[in-house]
């Protein structure tokens, strides 16, 4: 029956108490004798209210108020699965399908979704769909996401409906348990299916290579390619990025291939004779390429690990290793020697190589990812480092806080005893133009902070709203532990900045008083910032303050660069710029922050170090070593470093050579150089070569056992890790303990389970989404006690492009389930008819209840008070109407007769009366006087009438309390309370009237 | 000394103000002597804008300009997007820059006979439309010669038709064309002298157009100069205090001829006499209701005043004539 009434209840039960109007009416019928019929009804009336308000509080009454209009959340798929010409289209659809509105309430929200979802436009009547942002990697669909953020947006006052634009390949989630939840609450899913087939497509599926192989073994290739029809082309192969001959005497390397349609192997044959890792990359190249719609799927890689003695990769951009690499080779030890940029191959190239040397490298020749690749390299991989001292090596290569200073068996920064020339550093940052500004302008400022040592100065300075200009976010302060400095970078939100002028004007002021050697300023901008004046920059040349400026790619005008580059070029800095890559920027500014910590290097004299201890390790059985003329200044580390050799001073011992062990790994420091720079003695030291080649062997990482073999595989996107253990009689190692990590593609770590699933066989899988190479690295410990088995073994899966690209064609089945879960409908961007968006169809409206007892209960409760009043107080017209005449201004006529009744009760009050019973006579009839002249004044209904009428009015019984006796008894009370009080005090004015029981 | 929050002192000039002056009802004042009273927020009427990309959303507002005629007000913001907005609140039409690689618009002005013409600063251009956003025509070149922009900023109207351009980033001068787009002359070199500019960041003609103001942002001063050029006087000087600017970004002419400043530094907007005696400072800093952050632009109609409130992604609307 209130179906379609607002309003339910939740307890009705308590209804049946309305019954008890009944008893009420009843009950009331007998209380209400004596007054007006209309004051019994009115009475009678408010009781029932009240009653029904309790009955109804009671049923737990609930509001339910209607929600109004739609809202349609598209979820619109932008993967690169999708051919460009069909997300065009389906952008076009939305345009046209959302540009009108019937009901001008109906809200639209757009989501685009690949590997994440995005925010495009929040739900809003004035959404339309215009140019779009792209999501930020297309080379993955996660459509559960998409869905997820649909119904985490949603607005619970409208009808809701989703709109999923997609070709249905998803690649990560589960598109169909964010349907569940989309189900669960009534929210039908909409599909528009971007249909697309590509007809002809070829896909290089995979190549398959042995895991682990011995120098000179002949390996067993297997390429294998998938053709959607009849296709012809030519392959290519790559070994370490030299092609390999596959057509023999013929012209050029490639072999011609006719694919069938569907699947073909091409299986090879080739010699590995290089150590080390060896990446295969083979690619399909068709004679057609307008008929093979993607080219990325084109390609396929695989790594084999090719055993051989230990291998030690020297890098070097200057000769500075020139005398290691020649003593280690007199050892036989192999030794490969290249450049910084090596390291851009990643841990992968890394693994191949027992032990890896830095030769006086600077931080900023690596980019963060190499970085963090070497670090990994040594505590994931078990790879052995020995960092070489030097002017741009340690802390005064900007190494201090990056992650392979947390290899080292040293601590970069100074001791906090020593005296040193400070440096201090003044970061302007103004970088909202460039994308992600905020994001790059913190990493930068973190970037360099952490380069410097805890005794320079650093300050931060940015355009700030809420002070009205250029303010120091942080310092100019000590950097100390940094965290200070650190944590105000990440605070920051850089203002636009109008001018240089008010930012440099802040970093003069702050810098100049400093008691600091070196002074520098860094100011990265997007270069449109007024020119500062002449005489600012004379200021601080005077200064000596020099100023580096990084000119971000944004307007890019050549007036901006005129600009900055004469900042720079006239302060003794340097100008860097336009930067398109923001990758870039922290190597820029970690090797200018580093201009303030020239303090680190120790030279200027010859320097004797001390063998100080003797302890089994890498120099092992060398009692001493020849002097040095330099060395960088770092500090012991805590922990199970080992500092053998130091260099006395004054102020403590300096650390000369360190050594421990990190991670699964071993790192070697030795803070002087090899050459003649500062270690011409050592050159020429007869100990020299056994000296390196001890140190080298020991950090090196242990080769793995020949009859240890391990397989990898792929299938979707879980890799298979399969490792066979033979002891050296043939028989199967059970029993093994494993400790496996995976590497991923950037360098990120993640422990590996192997179990034994049979004799000798251990077996182990992971998910591998990202592109590029997943490095598996297995330690195992076993055997007994007389024949220990102990080593680690590396092995490689490589994506060489993402599972999106290996759709041919759209999913319509996925997304149909979808639609048929949710109950959504089928739209077609072809038919405007199957394009309604904002079609309401069958939806229902939310309610938002709201429960409203409590207000009845108020309500109730203020009606109870009525009731009294209703009963209690009786309407006096006169007295209405007087007070009515006195607030329009009228002073009514009766106002002399007051004064005077008065008057005559005051004289009557001032006869002398002896008697108290006289008294009291006396002051009855005053007070009667009184009540007389109030009535008459007040135009009470008594006015006109006998005085013995009046009087009548308030004898003790009157005739409307009859039925009250309760009132009656409080009456008699009170007066004989009166006149009790009147008894002893004669004074007492009779101005008080009696009480009346129905006043 | 520069995170001291700004005090703005007690009102005494408040009874200077002619009572039909009385537009912005919060009067934090402009007597000298200063104090550490707290200052108040716009008495705003209501504001319109959120932040997004759709029509009625901003993303960083830029620019505002007033068609007092059409009763209508455009924004261009910088996802390179022109809108067009009633005196209501509500938006009507928008359109997009034809490009922004480089960098998007800071200014826009409306003409008399209607036609909106965007200042695309870091294309060094202007381009003219219709009120619907149909190109009618455009004008300028990076370069420093006749007719050439490194960085236009705001565009105004003077007597005769002519369109005065103003513009930074090395030429620092104001450039005067026809209506057509032709270049007549320029006036302005770089510096923080007399005839030189810092940032002139945008413009306002006086009723008659016998006086243009311009607000020399970086030099945190007003120019008035005739509409040859020649200067004529110089309202305001750096600082925080009452009759002081910090990086004045937009000047709004009133009926009255007085002026309304709008200072990005300050995060306030303050009223000056056409000769330069402070009026009244209102506003503050923050993103609660009368609160600025960032405020970029304001232009008015009659009693009608709207203030660029772009780190707050609005616009105030204040009405007190």
């Amino acid at each position: 029956m209130l179906g379609n009434l607002p309003f339910h209840f939740d307890r009705p039960g308590w209804l049946v108490l309305l019954v008890l109007v009944i008893p009420v009416f009843l009950l009331s019928r007998r209380s209400i004798g004596g007054v007006t019929l209309l004051k019994a009804w009115a009475t009678f009336a408010i009781r029932c209210v009240v009653m029904l308000m309790l009955t109804i509080a009671l049923a737990r009454p609930v509001w339910e108020k209607r929600g109004e209009g739609l809202t349609v959340t598209v979820v619109l798929d932008r993967s690169q699965s999708i051919p460009l010409a069909m997300k065009d289209l389906s952008l076009q659809y939305l345009r046209d399908a959302t540009e009108d509105r019937a009901d001008p309430r109906d809200r639209l929200a757009l989501i685009t979704v690949a590997r994440g979802a995005k925010i495009e436009a929040m739900p809003d009547r004035y959404t339309r769909i215009g140019e779009i942002q792209e999501p930020p990697d297309l080379a993955a669909t996660n459509l559960e996401a998409g869905l997820n953020m649909a119904l985490a947006i949603m607005p619970q006052d409208t009808a809701n409906r989703i709109v999923l634009v997609s070709d249905g390949n998803e690649t990560e989630g589960s598109v169909m348990a964010a349907a569940e939840l989309a189900a669960a609450n009534n929210v039908p899913v909409d599909i528009l299916v971007l249909e697309y087939e590509h007809a002809n497509e070829v896909i290089f599926e995979r190549i398959t290579a042995p895991s682990r192989a011995r120098l000179g073994q002949s390996a067993r290739i297997k390429m294998v390619l998938r053709s959607q029809g009849r296709a012809s082309g030519y392959v290519l192969l790559k070994m370490n990025d030299e092609f390999l001959d596959l057509n023999g005497a013929a012209e050029g390397h490639a072999m011609r291939v006719d694919l069938p349609p569907g699947l073909t192997v091409l299986p090879l044959t080739i010699s590995l004779d290089v150590a080390g890792p060896v990446q295969f990359e083979a690619v399909f190249e068709p004679l057609d390429a307008a008929a093979d719609g993607i080219s990325r799927n084109n390609r396929a890689v695989a790594v084999t690990f090719v055993g051989s003695e230990g291998k030690i990769l020297v890098i070097d951009d200057a000769a500075d290793s020139r005398y290691l690499v020649a003593a280690l080779q007199e050892s036989n030890m192999a030794v490969e020697v290249m450049e910084p940029a090596a390291l851009a191959r990643g841990p992968v190239f890394l693994s191949g190589y027992d032990a890896v040397v830095l030769a006086n490298i600077p931080r900023w020749a690596l980019t963060d990812e190499e970085d963090k690749g070497v670090h990994a390299y040594v505590h994931d991989l078990g790879g052995g480092l020995v960092m070489l001292g030097g002017t741009q090596s340690f802390g005064a290569g900007g190494w201090i806080d990056s992650d392979v200073a947390r290899v080292l068996p040293v601590r970069l920064d100074p001791p906090m005893t020593r005296q040193m020339p400070r440096g201090a550093l003044a970061l302007i940052m103004h970088s909202t133009e460039m994308p992600q500004g905020n994001f790059w302008g913190q990493k930068v400022a973190i970037a360099a902070i952490e380069t410097l040592s805890r005794l320079d100065y650093v300050g931060i300075i940015d355009y700030d709203f809420r002070f009205g200009g250029a303010v120091w976010e942080f310092g100019p302060a000590l950097a100390g532990d940094k965290s200070a400095p650190i944590a105000a970078a990440k605070k920051m939100v850089m203002g636009d900045m109008p001018d240089f002028a008010a930012s440099m004007a802040v970093a003069i002021g702050g810098l100049a008083p400093l008691p600091a050697g070196q002074k520098h300023v860094i100011i990265i901008s997007d270069g449109d910032p007024a020119a500062p004046p002449q005489k600012l920059l004379d200021d601080f040349v005077a200064a000596r303050i020099s100023i580096t400026t990084v000119l971000i790619a944004g307007h890019g005008s050549a007036a901006d660069r005129a600009t900055m580059k004469r900042i720079a070029r006239y302060t003794g800095g340097t100008f860097y710029g336009p930067i398109k890559n923001p990758k870039q920027l922290p190597k820029i500014f970690i090797k200018e922050a580093k201009l303030v910590s020239r303090s680190l290097i120790v030279e200027g004299q010859e320097f004797f170090p001390q063998v100080v201890s003797r302890l089994p390790g890498p120099i092992e059985g060398f009692a001493s070593v020849p002097s040095i003329d330099g060395y960088v200044l770092t500090a012991p580390r805590e922990g199970l470093s080992q500092v053998p050799i130091v260099s006395p001073t004054s102020e403590g011992d300096d650390p000369i050579y360190a050594y421990w062990n990190y991670g699964l790994g071993k790192s070697i420091a030795y803070m002087s150089d090899l050459t003649g720079t500062w270690g011409s003695r050592w050159a020429s030291w007869s100990e020299f070569r056994s000296f390196w080649e001890q140190s080298l062997r020991w950090v090196m990482r242990p080769g793995a056992p020949a009859n240890i073999m391990v397989n990898t595989s792929l299938e979707g996107d879980v890799a298979t890790v399969e490792l066979e253990a033979l002891g050296n009689d043939a028989s199967n190692l059970n029993f093994l303990r494993m400790a496996a990590i995976v590497l991923d593609p950037d360098s990120e770590s993640e422990p590996l389970v192997l179990q034994q699933t049979g004799p000798g066989r251990y077996r182990g899988e992971f998910r591998a989404t990202k592109e590029g190479a997943y490095l598996v690295n297995i330690n195992f410990v076993g055997g007994t006690v007389e024949t220990p088995i102990r080593g680690n073994i590396q092995a490689a899966v490589s994506i060489p492009y993402p599972p999106e690209f290996k759709s041919v064609k759209h999913n319509a089945a996925l997304l149909e389930r979808v639609r048929q879960r949710t109950g959504g409908r089928l739209l077609s961007g072809s038919n405007p008819a199957m394009l309604d968006l904002f079609d309401r169809g069958d939806l229902e409206v939310p309610t938002s209840p709201r429960a409203v007892w409590d207000l009845l209960a108020i309500i109730a409760a203020a009606m109870f008070v009525l009731d009294v009043a209703a009963r209690r107080i009786a309407v006096d017209r006169k007295a209405i109407a007087a007070l009515a005449a006195r607030t329009v201004g009228r002073r009514p006529e009766v106002g002399t007769d007051t004064v005077a009744a008065w008057k005559r009760v005051a004289q009557r009050r001032d006869r002398s009366e002896t008697s108290v019973t006289a008294r009291y006579e006396a002051s009855e009839a005053d007070r009667q006087q009184a009540i007389d002249v109030r009535q008459e004044t007040a135009g009470a209904p008594g006015v006109g009438r006998p005085q013995k009428q009046v009087r009548e009015t308030v004898e003790p019984e009157p005739p409307q309390d009859k039925g009250d006796y309760t009132s009656r008894l409080l009456a008699a009370k009170r007066r004989a309370r009166n006149q009790a009080q009147q008894r002893p005090d004669q004074d007492t004015p009779p101005d008080k009237p009696p009480d009346k029981p129905d006043a | 000394m520069f995170r001291t929050s700004h005090a703005i002192p007690v009102p005494a000039c408040v009874a200077r103000i002619v009572p039909a002056a009385s537009l912005l009802v919060v009067i934090a004042g402009c007597g000298a002597g200063g104090g550490d009273a707290e200052p108040a927020p716009l008495e705003t009427r209501f504001t319109f804008g959120s932040p997004g990309r759709s029509l009625g959303q901003f993303q960083y507002p830029r620019g505002i300009a007033v068609d007092p005629v059409r009763r209508v007000l455009f924004v261009v913001d910088k996802s390179a997007r022109v809108q067009r907005w009633s005196f209501d609140g509500e938006p009507q039409v928008q359109w997009r820059m034809p490009s922004w690689d480089k960098g998007k618009p800071t200014g826009l002005g409306v003409s008399p006979d209607g036609r909106v013409f965007v200042a695309d600063t870091h294309e060094h251009r202007v381009i003219a439309y219709d009120a619907d956003g149909r190109e009618l025509m455009r004008f300028g070149r990076y370069g420093s010669g006749p007719g050439e922009f490194i960085y236009p900023t705001d565009v105004a109207f003077g007597p005769g038709g002519n369109v005065y351009v103003s513009e930074y980033g090395g030429n620092e001068r104001i450039s005067v064309f026809t209506g057509d787009g032709e270049h007549l002359f320029s006036f302005g070199e770089p510096g923080a002298e007399v005839g030189q500019y810092s940032r002139p960041q945008s413009m306002a003609f006086s009723a008659d157009r016998s006086e243009l103001f311009i607000a020399d942002a970086c030099n945190h001063r007003i120019v008035v100069v005739d509409p040859r050029g020649n200067p004529l006087r110089v309202i305001g000087t750096a600082g925080r205090g009452p009759g002081e600017l910090a990086y004045p970004y937009d000047v709004c002419v009133l009926d009255d001829g007085t002026l309304l400043v709008c200072e990005f530094g300050n995060n306030r907007i303050q009223r000056f006499s056409a000769d330069g005696r402070c009026l009244g400072v209102y506003g503050r800093a923050g993103s609660g209701r009368g609160e600025l952050q960032y405020p970029w632009g304001i232009d008015g109609a009659g009693e009608t005043i709207f203030v660029l409130d772009s780190g707050n992604n609005r616009v105030h609307v204040i009405r007190g004539l």
